[in-house]
């Protein structure tokens, strides 16, 4: 090339730039949502901002916003106001205040200030001030009360059922507020905390995050029925799609015979993967929720009408939803390992007399079976992801019964159910006051994004491999 | 208009016949491929099929067990008979037929399977259940391709790690394990190296003490080797069909001369 | 075995291969049903709607009360809108990305280059849609000049360090060997992303005023909604991005390489035979692909009801949001009563999504067809 150049080279070096340009922008907002995600179940230290007006704030900063003032002279500066969570309602007025950071005098970390996290209700920030027994102190201050929780500690399961024991926290502003033991999930001091500790909180937050059941109306706690939810779900579908979509693959690429109507109805399948996932939602609702579910309720529960029982949104009717929807997903998968069984297999085989349905089952489908699960793994992974359609068709915000249970007849089929996309909408899409449900929707966002994305990995690998084997056998 | 010059009936009925075609034209969607064949097949020899490329000497072949039913859009007329009878009849099974009529491909095409599984694939399907009988199956199907020496370590193993000449006696191995009358070859060597060919044509000549044979190759030296009657066709015509030596000493058809002097083709 | 027992066994198997056969052509009928049903079902609830005078088919009240303001030209032009904002972002990157990655990238590169745009194609557009909304937004409109500098400042530093790459010493050269320019690249989109970012910052406390809302508000006449057509367009032009990119990309790879040598032994440049030959030649393939990639933005749900604010104007402006028939169906379908005209006319929506998509796709794949018989 040397030091002579030309306008093309430069124009080639741009279009390179717009490839880059898109991947760096989805890799930016992915990386946005694992920082977000991953970051919060860190202890985040309590801050103790003392304001030059007097007041006091006990919370932590969550973020940080630049504002421009104009001066009354007309020059211009910037200013910056820090967003800070004081924590549960009950104990402040908001859970999320702004602070002039001009008016901020003086803030520490206090050590004695601790976090009581609810079974039920939110977080509360406060300092330690006395363990009761029925109204009794039994300890006073900070050491005193957290030693004797400590102690009490590993029996909290059964303390829990003595609605006595309470323990009292002292708000920034002097006031006292007593917490029943039965209501604490867990204290923390996140400013004594020392590394290791902070790993173990760590650890054991994810964890309760993902085998725990929602508190405070999905603002915090876990995601436990939600991931349960969407398991079952996808369980269910695959059950329905996999042998449709498979003897549907098998009918265009071994039964059928070529011709037009084969083709038409290949374009069919391909156009309707194109099909917009919330149009397959109308479908469902007008068709299995309202038809065949109306049916199902007339037949053998008219005893429960008008109160539906099938009739209504419900985990089967979603999954047979999203069935339908990634029918096309399966179908290509298993015509394209279809199309890749070489002619000659088939012909060996046929000319040792055997059927078509014995070559079919011992000679094809063991060389296909990769592509069908291929299929599989493809179709969870969209279902898993696909969220619109189950807006209409059974998914809730919030639902205290799994779809399965211990309870006869332990599949409840018609339940509604939690779900891990509909999550992310119901605690990410709030007009207001929705600051308290991000955390909450970024990490399930990374939970679902996870999932997906290794799902996905898992079928590229597949059939890479697949790939391989083939042109090693075809060499 | 070929039919009437063309000396098509060598019946030379040193034993009788076990395959006799007639009149057979055969047509892919609107292209011929077979122009009113007539010919009869011997038990027990060799008899070979030469021939250019596209000539439809492959096409008559599968016409024999019948795997062009499996090709969309085709056409047939005429008549195929085995031991007399008609294997287009409405009383033939298709299945049965191919069970009696073996075949070998032109690529060696083993299955994804292991070496014991592919012998044992068709006996299987014929409903051999015992495990012991068909080890025998095996081992005896194995030992008369010529096979059994070099894998009988490796029964469990791939038969894709095979080298490709022995993936061919694997797949006759597989052909004969059916107990078949006829032994299709549809050009066995063509992919294979000179060392792995004669090796086949061994084989090919142990095993038609058992079977009736029928080869397409364009090999014409190879038809000369291994066959006792050799049919030449061209464009869809089967132009000539003798003894072997008689038709490579002295062919009766110009066309036949030009070929294999190597004028034309 | 007898003669007998074989006969029987025969027609044992006989039988299983044509009830597996039969089977197979059931699953190939109820497929047929299947793909006829949906527009069966939809059709069926439609078709009341159909019948009755105009102003109900367009969903303004009806008799059973549903929301005066409830239009349904509207939401056509919503969705419109956001498709075209999304293609404005998605047609030139990935047309241009699927022009390099064709015919400039090497070979190696491109294997790698594949998964990963499979990935990105997995995304679940819920992610997309939260991240735009709740975090992209918020962000962009709080850095609105930054916005307008990002294209240029992003292809003036990319153009500056091929410059720089061109001029320098050879030595330079070991640093970034050729095929692994696209490293260098990416470290040159990041450094004009922040140029622009940083500028954009010190620009608007240097120059404006007040804030740029004010701005907007005085000099251009806009209001400046967070949610607006703009981010929707980024975030649904990323979600369809990897679908024009993919088949673009087959498209510009599967013109033969005889039509580039032919252009090159004339003594054309890469790039003119990228742009004169080989664009034109896989010219309907990437129609086909901008098709799809328009259908996959019409029916985006997720996308459009995070970051569009769901707010039925009607505006070509880039800072106003919109309200799109796909959003409007998930977030009121819900709360409609059976067979209310409110539920009728999200059906009728959600049919001409079907309608149209359907069509799209269909012209799509014959084309896509077309193609490869061309050149198989």
């Amino acid at each position: 090339m040397g030091s002579k150049w030309s306008k093309d080279d430069a124009l080639i070096w741009l279009s390179g730039g717009a490839l880059v340009l898109g991947f760096l922008m989805v890799a930016g907002l992915i990386l946005v949502i694992v920082v977000h995600g991953l970051g919060r179940f860190w202890p985040q230290e309590l801050t103790r901002y003392v304001m030059h007006d007097g007041r006091v704030v006990l919370g932590h900063e969550t973020s940080r916003a630049s504002v421009r003032t104009t001066g009354s002279t007309g020059e211009r500066s910037r200013a910056y106001r820090l967003r800070v969570r004081t924590g549960d309602r009950r104990l402040y007025p908001q859970e999320y205040i702004w602070l002039e950071e001009s008016g901020v005098a003086g803030r520490d970390a206090p050590r004695e200030a601790v976090v009581v996290e609810q079974v039920r209700g939110g977080d509360l920030f406060g300092y330690l001030d006395s363990f009761e027994d029925d109204g009794v102190v039994v300890a006073r201050g900070y050491d005193a009360v957290w030693a004797h929780y400590r102690e009490r500690y590993p029996e909290l399961e059964r303390l829990r059922r003595q609605q006595a024991l309470s323990i009292v926290l002292t708000s920034t502003d002097g006031r006292r507020h007593a917490v029943s033991l039965a209501s604490v999930q867990r204290i923390y001091a996140p400013n004594t905390m020392t590394a290791w500790t902070s790993v173990r909180h760590y650890v054991g937050s994810a964890w309760s995050y993902l085998w725990a059941p929602p508190r405070d109306e999905n603002r915090l706690g876990g995601v436990y029925p939600a991931i349960f939810g969407t398991a079952a779900m996808v369980i269910l579908m695959s059950v329905v799609v996999m042998p449709f979509g498979v003897l549907a693959a098998f009918y265009l690429r071994e039964y059928g015979r070529p011709g037009p109507f084969l083709n038409a109805v290949r374009i069919a399948v391909n156009s309707l993967a194109g099909v917009p996932s919330i149009v397959f939602g109308v479908f469902g609702l007008g068709f299995f929720v309202y038809f065949l579910g109306g049916t199902l309720d007339r037949l053998f529960f008219p005893a429960d009408l008008p109160e539906p029982t099938f009739g209504r949104g419900g985990i089967l009717w979603c999954s047979l939803t999203l069935a339908l929807l990634t029918l096309p997903v399966v179908i290509v998968a298993v015509e394209e390992g279809l199309a890749g069984v070489p002619r000659e297999l088939r012909e060996a085989s046929h000319a040792l007399g055997a059927t078509r349905f014995e070559t079919l089952w011992r000679v094809v489908v063991p060389v296909v079976l990769p592509s069908i699960l291929t299929g599989l793994i493809l179709s969870v992974a969209r279902a898993a992801g696909t969220v619109a359609p189950l807006m209409i068709t059974g998914v809730v915000a919030f639902s205290a019964e799994l779809p399965v249970d211990g309870a006869w007849p332990f599949v409840h089929l018609e339940r509604e159910f939690m779900h891990l996309g509909f999550h992310i909408f119901d605690t990410g899409f709030r007009p207001d006051g929705g600051e308290a449900f991000l955390p909450m929707s970024y990490t399930s966002t990374l939970l679902l994004l996870a999932i997906v994305v290794s799902l996905n990995a898992a079928a590229i690998g597949l059939r890479s491999r697949l790939r391989r084997r083939y042109s090693v056998a075809a060499a | 208009m070929t039919t009437e010059n063309t000396p098509v009936t060598p019946k030379i009925l040193r034993e009788e016949t076990i395959i006799d075609v007639e009149r057979v034209s055969f047509w892919y969607g609107g292209r011929a491929a077979l122009k009113d064949v007539t010919m009869a097949i011997d038990r027990q020899v060799i008899t070979a099929f030469i021939g250019p490329s596209g000539c439809g000497k492959t096409t008559l072949l599968r016409l024999i067990n019948r795997m062009n039913d499996l090709v969309p859009q085709v056409r047939m007329t005429g008549t195929i008979r085995m031991n007399g009878v008609d294997i287009y009849g409405p009383d033939t099974d298709v299945t049965r037929l191919r069970r009696r009529v073996g075949m070998v491909f032109q690529q060696p095409n083993p299955f994804p399977k292991s070496i014991y599984e592919n012998v044992a694939y068709g006996p299987r399907i014929h409903g051999v259940k015992s495990g012991v009988f068909l080890d025998e199956i095996v081992e005896r199907c194995l030992r008369r391709a010529f096979l059994w020496e070099e894998v009988q370590e490796q029964l469990e193993e791939s038969a894709l790690g095979l080298s490709l000449g022995q993936q061919q006696r694997l797949c006759i191995a597989r052909a004969i394990a059916v107990e078949p009358e006829v032994l299709l070859m549809d050009e066995p060597c063509s992919s294979l190296d000179p060392v792995a060919t004669s090796r086949i044509e061994e084989l090919m000549l142990d095993l038609k003490d058992d079977y009736t044979i029928v080869i397409v190759t364009h090999n014409m030296q190879q038809a000369a080797r291994v066959s006792e009657y050799t049919g030449f066709m061209l464009k869809g015509e089967l132009v000539e069909m003798g003894v072997t030596d008689a038709m490579f000493t002295t062919p009766r058809d110009r066309r036949t001369e030009d070929y294999i002097t190597g004028r034309a083709g | 075995m007898t003669d007998r027992t074989r006969h029987r066994r025969m027609d044992r198997r006989r039988l299983l291969d044509l009830l597996v056969g039969r089977l197979a052509a059931l699953g190939g009928v109820v497929l047929i049903l299947t793909i006829l049903s949906v527009f069966a079902v939809i059709l069926w609830v439609v078709y009341p709607l159909l019948l009755s005078p105009a102003e109900y088919r367009w969903g303004v009240s009806g008799p059973d009360g549903i929301d005066a303001g409830y239009r349904i030209l509207p939401l056509i032009f919503g969705t419109l809108k956001g498709a075209v904002y999304a293609l404005l972002f998605a047609v030139p990157v990935s047309v241009l990305a699927a022009l390099y990655a064709s015919q400039f990238l090497p070979r190696a590169m491109k294997e790698r280059l594949k998964p990963a745009v499979e990935i990105m194609a997995a995304v679940p557009s819920v992610v997309l849609g939260f991240i735009g909304g709740v975090w992209l937004a918020p962000y962009l409109a709080s850095h609105v000049f930054a916005l307008f500098l990002a294209p240029v400042f992003i292809s003036g530093v990319v153009t500056a360090v091929f410059l720089i790459r061109h001029h320098a010493p050879v030595s330079f050269r070991a640093f970034n060997p050729p095929g692994r320019e696209i490293w260098l690249l990416m470290v040159a989109v990041l450094a004009g992303g922040w140029l622009a970012l940083e500028c954009g910052t010190w620009l608007e406390t240097a120059w404006l005023r007040a804030g740029y809302e004010t701005w907007f508000e005085e000099s251009l006449g806009l209001t400046y909604a967070q949610r607006n057509a703009i981010v929707v367009g980024m975030v649904m032009g990323l979600a369809v991005t990897p679908v024009i990119f993919t088949i673009s990309e087959d498209a510009l790879s599967a013109v033969p390489r005889s039509f580039l040598e032919g252009s090159m032994s004339l003594g054309a440049t890469r790039w003119q035979t990228a742009l004169r030959i080989v664009l034109p030649a896989a010219g309907t393939g990437i129609l086909a692909a901008v098709l799809l990639g328009f259908s996959r933005a019409i029916g985006e749900t997720m996308i459009v009801l995070f970051i569009s604010g769901n707010v039925p104007v009607m505006d070509w402006s880039a800072f106003s949001g919109f309200r799109a028939l796909s959003a409007s169906v998930a977030l009121d379908l819900p709360n409609a009563a059976r067979d209310d005209t409110l539920y009728r006319v999200l059906f009728f929506a959600a049919f001409l999504l079907l309608v149209s998509t359907f069509a799209i796709n269909i012209v799509a794949e014959l084309v896509r067809r077309r193609l490869r018989r061309r050149y198989a």
